[in-house]
């Protein structure tokens, strides 16, 4: 985990790195990914002046994270109050929020990658998951930390995550 | 004969507990179908953790905003970035471009790690979206 960060450009660096392949593989939209950096490390930056890096290195990065996760997510909700479209009361579970968008889905094509597609396929929750592990590259406890879910939680995503991309690549 | 399911990935990631370790070294010998489902997913691991890793073309730890808009002129701000010496992110390469390579996270670590002595001068080898190409 990230230790002892007080340094803004270090923090920048580090975290805007990892925001951007997290988002980018996320969505499948690079403009969108460098949006959320922005917006991210805005947020961070605020938030870093009245945050306590003493006592408190160890869940550093879970608060970065959660900080992007919500910046991600409300970025998510704004793209969907599309004029012909209605929002469901409870959106994290309604398929809209999970599957791609046909603008999205033109975007994957576009990069040329069947891999990039098939994640785009995946309920974010498996996405998420699978992206944290194998992009971001963070242990199982560090995901689970940086989600706020269960590490057993985590493991199951991580598998179903891999095994739907196994049906849709093969 | 219950299978290994998601130990599978674990086993996978290096996640299992010394019993769990155990228990797959046990059960794989004898079972095809779990070996099968091992290689699978070995190769989807293998093709994601493939995925090269995008830079931005700017430097976001500088104070100042970028300075020019990076969705419309990506190849001019690696110029300009530098020429004033920030980080040497990228080399500019095209959405389907055959030269852009792959870095992995463990390289990323390694680079850019808490124990890593950074280099920021030597450009990563790094695909590098022109941001902004199509947008509508």
């Amino acid at each position: 985990m990230v230790e002892g960060h007080t340094d803004w450009e270090d923090v920048a660096r580090s975290h805007g790195r990892k925001i951007y392949n997290y988002a980018y593989r996320l969505s499948g939209n690079p403009d969108d990914a460098a949006d959320l950096v922005q917006e991210v490390l805005l947020r961070v930056r605020r938030g870093l002046e009245t945050y306590s890096t003493g006592p408190f290195t160890g869940s550093f990065e879970a608060w970065l994270w959660r900080i992007t996760r919500n910046a991600f997510i409300d970025d998510i909700r704004r793209k969907r109050r599309r004029p012909t479209t209605t929002l469901p009361d409870d959106i994290d579970r309604h398929p809209a929020f999970s599957s791609p968008s046909p603008d999205e889905v033109l975007e994957s094509i576009r990069l040329g990658s069947d891999v990039q597609k098939a994640l785009l396929d995946l309920p974010f929750e498996f996405r998420e998951a699978v992206v944290m592990c194998d992009v971001i590259g963070y242990s199982y406890e560090q995901i689970a930390l940086s989600v706020g879910a269960p590490i057993g939680t985590v493991r199951s995503r991580i598998h179903r995550g891999r095994k739907m991309l196994r049906e849709r690549l093969s | 004969m219950t299978h290994l399911d998601e130990l599978l990935s674990c086993y996978l990631d290096g996640e299992l507990s010394a019993v769990e370790r155990e228990r797959v070294a046990s059960h794989l010998p004898g079972c095809t179908r779990c070996r099968l489902e091992l290689d699978d997913l070995a190769a989807i691991r293998s093709a994601v953790r493939g995925l090269p890793l995008v830079e931005m073309a700017f430097d976001v730890a500088s104070d100042a905003p970028p300075p020019m808009p990076i969705r419309t002129h990506p190849l001019r701000w690696v110029a300009a970035a530098a020429a004033v010496g920030f980080v040497g992110f990228v080399t500019v390469s095209g959405w389907n471009s055959a030269a852009a390579v792959s870095v992995t996270p463990a390289e990323l670590s390694a680079r850019f790690g808490a124990n890593s002595s950074v280099d920021l001068l030597t450009p990563l080898k790094v695909e590098v979206h022109t941001v902004g190409a199509g947008r509508p």
